[in-house]
């Protein structure tokens, strides 16, 4: 008789839980109507917008570790230029002209006048030039391509020198986050770690780790809009840490938050059938997350360190469109090239070079001598483990290759430094600016100096291209560089994209001023007066 | 003379015998725990003979066929890397049986002796067990188990072990409050006078009238044991991938509960029957072991 | 009983010192390298000494110990590595959030399991009893984070009665939504517990009620709730209250799950991390703070043992 209702309350459990998972079409999405209908007159001000994101801020403060702190300090701190994703053009923001001197390789940037920062310091070349050096200081020269030498010329006017010369140099800068030099020399490292004073539309008001970011209303913001008044029109702004994406999703729909990225592609599905739509720009940079796999080639006599195998495997042994599917579902795609195009030079027929064929791999592995397979490591960050296990699957049925997957806390985890042989599954590279990337990640001096070894024959051609005196020779090199990294050499590979999906209120809009590299402008954000708490 | 000896071991081993069949009288004198062990026995059966019982590959992933509805080829679908879920589900009835399981054991029998001799010896015997369990329990019991499979390693064995140790405490001092509420009643001290040893008298006497709670708290371990499993590989720690467990299919389909809940629900089903049984079970053997109930009090 | 007291918190300051020396040790064995955490990765060979020497790592283990137990009494437990932040400063923001989930959800569970435990026994074989220890059996198998997931898309998602992110206090944002925030993550963390004492007290009573004494007071007429409530109670209650001892002991860091579903910045949260990300600070100072909390929560259990049950004597006298 227990037993008996035992099996019945489970059943009538189980029908209870599968009932939540379908989805429930009525709730439609609350909200104003679209953003055209704009009523003149009424007023844009007030307001808390709230962010979501998945994980918690490490570190604010840009100069020391520099990989995504901008998602979390924009409202606070300021680029130097914006970047138009249409036009791919710079626009100016703290900085309000520039000059390019492609012979003598420098750049000279006049300094916007009047801008002051959250604690009431000014914003002159002298500040910008501490951040550069700052940046130099904690061992991230690359960002800024390690400038021999910055002189402030006047009050306003900064003179940065290039140890290159290079036909990308326009670009050089133009996403460095400045912040305020005084409030470092009051408060030290630490301090700035966990708070970001910028000039911002917003300060920073609470950290409180795992948590939340909240920022309040900047009333001495510079900016103004169209029509004089001043920006920014929301009283607070906050970005809410939330881990879980179900979780995500059901704030969403309890205007709890108001925007959130949605990386999980069964998460999203349900986002639609409750009627929501991505508001993520196809074509821009943020359309879509990029993944890509890192090969450590360093240690001798791992069958990494075999150029041949490393082939084998990444560009015909696994099937890349299966773990694209597996990571991302039907809307993820196989890629090897950068995801857009802005006529940098990669080679598109980069893509013809990989074809997956199980039966030529084998033939491959056998000739380096591993014909019965071997023992290696698969490491990855957390995102990684769908990829990861697809990927373990594929070789151990295919090679007999026993792949253990090691799970690392984060990107700078010191054991991928070389120590660890095997494949690393991390980020890949949305825009094409692969010129910078083969400069600062893919070189010697680059950020994964460590776990690669570069033949000769690439050291000196990425010599050569970053001495390219004409545009064509530049291309030029780029597509052999970018051949011979990911085929030849076979040191990395992008693996696939998986569109971006974010989710926007309908009630949140923007005045559509340019907009910033991650798609976001705080300060021109404004809500609907019904959402105004 | 030697008929008597004789007679005398004779009458011994009837003596033996007729306890045990009384003991499995009571014992299976209910059909709840008759059906509990067949249930058991299945689950037992299942995970020692899955190879057989399916043709799948538990760990070999289909990606075309992922979220795949049951079919007559897959009976209860597949997962999201398009694995026969229920070849999974028998491949995890053998890792979790023996992590939870054999946890269970390692954790029970050396914090019930322990517990035991802290009890009846009392003294310095008493502080030290008493005051090493308290700051073996002290340190949070994820932060051991992050930090000891960070240091070992995490086999199945390994994480037997591992998940083991923060839970002798409970054992002890489960046992150690049994047992001194007992110390001091008339059998035992019946027992004593009669010249017995201190192991005889902690074994016959104390431990079966102590025993109950400790059955209760075994089979809710098994259960605790294997979410705790499951917790650790939410963590990103746990068993390895992609071995097959009930805790790490309940914590990979977390993140579909709201698409494709059965990935998770399924998964858990099995957890809770196997939790009952033990449950069932755990009640037969403490009734059976309670002399009244046998009828000789 | 004022020098069995005594005799306790001595005692328990060997057990904390104890535990504090092994966790020192069993930390060094992790295997991260503290001056990448805190330096960050570009290091030339002159920083990577630099910053070696700072955190004292060049001197032995027992040394470095001893100065660490030394800053602990005066309450430095130096710097996270992960939030480069103060530690005690860190932990000290979210225990009263973690202790005010725990501590409600104590008293929730308690109460009820013991209730419906003594009505499942009263009431053995009946179909109450049968629904009840049903319940129970199948609620202490959920993982926390599957309820939690549950009622987030239930009350969350579906009927949008309740928040679904987020802790704040009463002065913050009023006691209406203070409570509504509440109710979720109290729910997940309390049904394993009613579940779990409801089975344990259950059993003990059903234990208690077959015992002598209890059929000798029914036989001199006692009136049968009488009977139930103190010599049934009395006895039953040892291993509830052991298993409550357990509990508290276990109030620091059982609310990991909750605290990831429903976004509640807690302790929990921050052990795992710590562990995952080898920031030895924090651990030690983790350690040594729910160390203290155990020991006081087994005292007291200890001392309730002797309240309940006079039998048991506090010095646990040797056998003889």
């Amino acid at each position: 008789m227990k037993r008996f209702l035992a099996v019945l309350l489970a059943l009538a459990m189980v029908f209870a839980l599968a009932a939540c998972g379908a989805p429930n079409n009525n709730a439609a999405p609350n909200g104003g109507n679209n953003n055209n209908a704009a009523p003149e007159k009424e007023s844009k001000y007030g307001g808390t917008f709230v962010a979501a994101v998945a994980t918690s801020p490490g570190c604010l403060f840009y100069p020391y570790q520099y990989a995504s702190v901008s998602t979390y300090v924009y409202p606070a701190v300021e680029t130097l230029r914006l970047r138009n994703p249409q036009t791919g053009k710079y626009e100016p923001n703290l900085c309000e002209s520039w000059e390019t001197d492609l012979e003598n390789h420098t750049l000279t940037m006049k300094i916007r006048k009047g801008v002051k920062f959250h604690d009431g310091s000014d914003l002159n070349a002298e500040v910008v030039k501490w951040n550069f050096e700052k940046i130099m200081e904690y061992g991230n020269g690359s960002v800024i391509q390690s400038p021999t030498n910055i002189e402030v010329l006047d009050e306003y006017t900064l003179k940065v020198t290039f140890p290159n010369f290079d036909l990308n140099q326009e670009s050089f800068t133009y996403s460095v986050l400045i912040y305020s030099k005084k409030a470092f020399e009051e408060h030290g490292l630490d301090w700035c770690i966990n708070n970001c004073v910028g000039t911002g539309p917003f300060v920073l008001k609470e950290n409180v780790p795992d948590s939340h970011l909240l920022f309040e209303r900047f009333d001495n913001y510079w900016k103004k809009d169209a029509e004089g008044n001043q920006l920014p029109y929301l009283d607070a702004y906050k970005i809410q840490v939330i881990p879980d994406a179900s979780a995500q999703m059901t704030a969403f729909s309890n205007n709890e938050i108001h925007r959130f990225p949605c990386s999980d592609m069964q998460i999203s599905e349900s986002m639609y059938k409750l009627g929501y739509k991505n508001k993520a720009q196809i074509g821009e940079a943020n359309s879509a997350i990029v993944y890509g796999v890192y090969v450590n080639n360093t240690k001798e006599g791992d069958p990494w360190s075999n150029p041949l195998v490393r082939q084998a495997l990444l560009l015909h042994g696994i099937d890349w469109k299966a773990v694209a599917f597996v990571a991302g579902g039907n809307t993820a795609f196989e890629i090897m090239t950068p995801l857009i195009e802005t006529g940098d030079g990669y080679d598109a027929s980069l893509m013809d070079a990989s074809k997956y064929d199980v039966a030529k791999a084998k033939e491959m592995l056998k000739e380096a001598g591993y014909e019965n397979g071997f023992k290696t490591k698969i490491l990855k960050l957390d995102y990684g483990t769908k990829a990861a296990t697809e990927i373990q699957s594929q070789l151990k049925t295919n090679f007999n290759i026993d792949a253990e997957i090691v799970n690392l806390v984060n990107g700078d985890d010191r054991r991928f430094d070389g120590v660890n042989e095997g494949i690393y599954l991390n980020y890949g590279y949305t825009t094409a600016d692969f010129a910078r990337h083969l400069r600062n990640m893919f070189s010697p001096t680059g950020t994964y100096k460590n776990v690669h070894k570069y033949s000769d024959e690439y050291v000196t051609m990425l010599q050569q291209m970053k001495d390219a005196k004409t545009i064509e020779e530049k291309c030029d090199l780029i597509k052999k560089l970018s051949y011979k990294l990911m085929v030849e050499e076979c040191l990395f590979r992008q693996m696939y994209a998986v569109p971006n999906n974010i989710f926007i209120q309908d009630y949140v809009h923007e005045s559509g001023l340019e907009r910033s590299v991650d798609g976001i402008t705080p300060e021109t954000t404004w809500l609907d007066a019904a959402y105004r708490k | 003379m030697n008929n008597t000896s004789v007679s005398n071991t004779y009458d011994k081993k009837l003596a033996r015998r007729e306890r045990v069949r009384k003991f499995l009288r009571t014992m299976f004198g209910r059909k709840v725990v008759i059906a509990a062990a067949v249930m058991l026995f299945i689950f037992i059966f299942i995970a020692v003979f899955a190879s057989v019982l399916t043709p799948y590959d538990p760990n070999i992933t289909s990606p075309y066929q992922a979220f795949e509805a049951p079919s007559s080829a897959h009976w209860l679908g597949c997962d999201e890397f398009g694995r026969d879920v229920l070849t999974r589900l028998f491949y995890g009835a053998r890792v979790s049986l023996i992590v939870g399981v054999l946890a269970v054991i390692i954790a029970c029998v050396i914090g019930v002796f322990l517990g035991l001799c802290a009890a009846y010896f009392g003294g310095v015997v008493d502080v030290i067990i008493m005051r090493c369990s308290e700051a073996l329990m002290s340190i949070p019991r994820i932060m051991v188990s992050i930090a000891l499979i960070v240091i070992i390693g995490s086999s199945i064995t390994d994480l037997a072990i591992i998940l083991a140790i923060p839970t002798i405490p409970g054992y002890i001092r489960m046992i150690r409050g049994q047992a001194l509420s007992l110390k001091n009643s008339d059998y035992v001290k019946a027992a004593e006078m009669q010249g017995a040893n201190s192991l005889y008298v902690m074994l016959t006497q104390i431990l079966p009238n102590a025993i109950s709670p400790i059955i209760v708290m075994m089979t809710q371990q098994v259960g605790t044991t294997i979410l705790m499993e499951s917790g650790l590989s939410y963590v990103g720690i746990g068993i390895k991938i992609p071995i097959a467990s009930w805790g790490t299919m309940i914590s990979n389909g977390k993140n579909y509960l709201i698409t494709q809940p059965m990935l998770a629900i399924i998964p858990g089903i099995c957890v809770a029957l196997l939790v009952i049984c033990l449950n069932v079970l755990g009640d037969g053997v403490r009734d059976a072991m309670d002399p009244r109930l046998r009828g000789e009090a | 009983m004022g020098k069995y007291i005594i005799k306790r918190i001595l005692q328990m300051l060997v057990v904390v010192i104890l535990v504090a020396v092994v966790t020192f040790f069993l930390t060094d064995m992790l295997p991260s390298d503290p001056v990448y955490l805190i330096g960050g990765d570009e290091l030339t060979t002159e920083e990577y000494d630099y910053i070696y020497h700072q955190l004292g790592l060049d001197k032995p283990l027992a040394e470095r110990f001893v100065i660490w137990a030394r800053n602990a009494l005066h309450g430095d437990f130096g710097r996270s590595y992960t939030y480069h932040k103060d530690v005690w400063e860190l932990i000290s923001a979210r225990i009263p959030v973690t202790l005010y989930l725990s501590i409600l959800s104590l008293i929730i569970s308690v109460p009820l399991g013991v209730l419906f435990g003594m009505i499942t026994a009263l009431k053995r074989g009946t179909k109450t009893d049968s629904i009840i220890t049903l319940l129970a059996n199948v609620c202490s198998c959920l993982p926390q984070f599957w309820i939690g997931i549950c009622l987030l898309v239930v009350f969350g998602l579906k009927l949008r009665l309740l928040p679904s992110v987020g802790f704040h206090w009463p002065g913050e944002v009023g006691i209406v939504q203070h409570i509504k925030e509440l109710i979720m993550p109290l729910i997940c963390l309390s049904l394993g517990g009613v579940a779990s004492f409801t089975r344990q007290t259950r059993s003990s009573m059903l234990e208690v009620i077959r015992q002598d004494f209890v059929r000798t007071a029914h036989s001199k007429g006692i009136k049968e709730r009488f009977v139930t409530f103190r010599h049934i109670m009395r006895n039953g209650l040892i291993p509830i209250i052991t298993i409550l001892g357990n509990r508290l002991a276990y109030m620091i860091g059982g609310s990991m799950f909750v605290e990831n579903v429903f976004s509640i910045p807690g302790m929990g949260t921050l052990m795992v991390k710590s562990v995952s990300c080898s920031d030895i600070p924090t651990i030690q100072a983790l350690v040594l703070l729910t160390t203290m909390v155990s020991c006081m929560a087994y005292l007291l259990t200890d001392i309730l043992y002797v309240i309940v049950d006079p039998r048991i004597s506090l010095t646990s006298d040797s056998k003889k």
